[in-house]
C-alpha cells in the first residue's frame, strides 16, 4: 500500500551546506525528513522556485528522453532501507510498467515538474515520525531540531515567491 | 566533425563557477567555457577528481537510455558565433542511423560521454588556442591565465533546444 507525499519544504543551513527536505502524508499525520546533497539540493531548490532561476536543465534532459521514449512518469516511490531512503521512478510505456532506480531527490523533483505522484511504502513510512511541535535539543529526533532553525531562504532567494516558512508556520 | 577531450577543470573560487577547458586530440585546437558550480561538481565526479565518480541523475539518464534499448553513444559540442551548446548522442537499437542527439549543457554532455568511455566532437567554428595547455605548462600559468582572464574569452554555453535548458 502506498501513500501519497507532499513536500513541505527544502531547508539549508548555508554554513555547513547541509540541505534536508520536508514531505508529509496527505493526512498530514506524518513526516518524512530526508537529508540530502548539496548538489541535489540545488536542483531540488530550482524546481521549488527557491532560487532566482526556476531551471534545472539535467531534469530537462530527462524529460525530453522520456519524451522521445513515449514514456509516462506514472509515480515517483520512495522506499525504505534499514540504512535510509531509496527511490525509483514508475513509467509507462507501450502498455508496460517499469522502474528505474534514481537518487531520492530527483525522484521528489521529477515528481513535481511532471505533477505526478510522489508515493512512500510503509517500509519508507518507517522512516517518518507524527508531525507535530518540535521538542528540545536532546529530546526530540535531532533532524527535526536542526530543520526547525534553517530556512528555505539560504538557497538564494525565490524568482517568484515560493519561498518562505514550512507551511505549517505559516 | 573534430574529436576532443577534455584538458582541464579548473575552479574559480571568486565567483563559485569553474573553467572547462576543451582541446583536440590532436592539441592543437583548444577552447574553454564557464560552468557553474553545480555542473563543475558533477563533471568532477565522473573525472575522478572528487573521490566518488558515481552522479546519480547521470545513472538516471543512462537507464533511461537502457530502457529505450538504447545506450550513450557520444557527445557533440557546436561551435556557434553566440557560443557552445551541446548534444548528447543516443544509439537505439536501430543503429547509428537513427542516433538521437538530445540537446543539453555542454558540460552535462561531456560529462555522460566520459562516464560510458564514448567520443566527444566538436563541430562548427574553427578551434582556437585560447586557453594555456594545463597538462604539459605549471600549475601557476594556469592559474595566471585565469585570474587574467575576463567573461568574454569563454565561449558562452548556449541554450539547448528545449527552453528549461539554460
Amino acid at each position: 500500500m502506498l501513500s501519497p507525499l507532499v513536500v513541505v519544504t527544502l531547508a539549508r543551513e548555508a554554513e555547513t551546506d547541509r540541505a534536508g527536505i520536508v514531505l508529509r502524508t496527505a493526512e498530514q499525520d506524518l513526516e518524512l525528513v530526508l537529508m540530502i546533497p548539496p548538489a541535489e539540493a540545488a536542483r531540488l531548490a530550482q524546481v521549488l522556485g527557491l532560487t532566482p532561476c526556476a531551471c534545472a536543465p539535467l531534469y530537462g534532459l530527462v524529460e525530453e528522453l522520456l519524451t522521445r521514449a513515449d514514456a509516462k512518469l506514472e509515480q515517483a516511490i520512495l522506499d525504505g532501507q534499514p540504512e535510509g531512503i531509496t527511490a525509483r521512478l514508475r513509467l509507462s510505456r507501450e502498455g508496460r510498467a517499469e522502474e528505474l532506480a534514481c537518487h531520492p531527490a530527483d525522484a521528489v523533483a521529477l515528481a513535481l515538474r511532471r505533477y505526478a505522484p510522489l508515493m512512500a511504502t510503509p517500509a519508507a513510512l518507517a522512516h517518518a515520525h507524527p508531525v507535530g511541535p518540535v521538542g528540545p535539543v536532546g529530546e526530540d529526533e535531532p533532524l527535526r531540531v536542526w530543520l526547525s532553525r534553517v530556512t528555505p531562504d539560504d538557497f538564494g532567494g525565490p524568482g517568484d515567491g515560493l519561498a518562505g516558512p514550512r507551511s505549517d508556520q505559516s | 566533425m573534430t574529436p576532443v577531450r577534455v584538458r582541464g577543470l579548473h575552479g574559480v573560487p571568486r565567483d563559485a563557477e569553474a573553467v572547462l577547458v576543451v582541446e583536440t586530440l590532436a592539441g592543437d585546437g583548444r577552447f574553454a567555457f564557464r560552468i557553474p558550480a553545480g555542473e563543475a561538481a558533477r563533471v568532477a565526479r565522473v573525472l575522478g577528481m572528487a573521490g566518488c565518480r558515481r552522479v546519480p541523475v547521470y545513472d538516471l539518464i543512462g537507464a533511461l537510455a537502457a530502457s529505450l534499448g538504447g545506450r550513450v553513444s557520444g557527445a557533440v559540442l557546436e561551435m556557434r558565433p553566440g557560443g557552445v551548446a551541446g548534444r548528447v548522442r543516443i544509439v537505439p537499437p536501430g543503429g547509428e542511423d537513427h542516433a538521437l542527439e538530445i540537446p543539453c549543457r555542454p558540460a552535462d554532455a561531456i560529462a555522460l560521454a566520459l562516464r560510458v568511455g564514448a567520443p566527444i566532437h566538436a563541430t562548427g567554428a574553427a578551434l582556437g588556442p585560447s586557453a594555456p595547455d594545463s597538462s604539459r605548462c605549471e600549475g601557476a600559468r594556469v592559474a595566471e591565465w585565469l585570474d587574467r582572464v575576463r567573461p568574454g574569452d569563454f565561449v558562452t554555453p548556449i541554450r539547448g533546444g528545449d527552453s528549461e535548458n539554460a
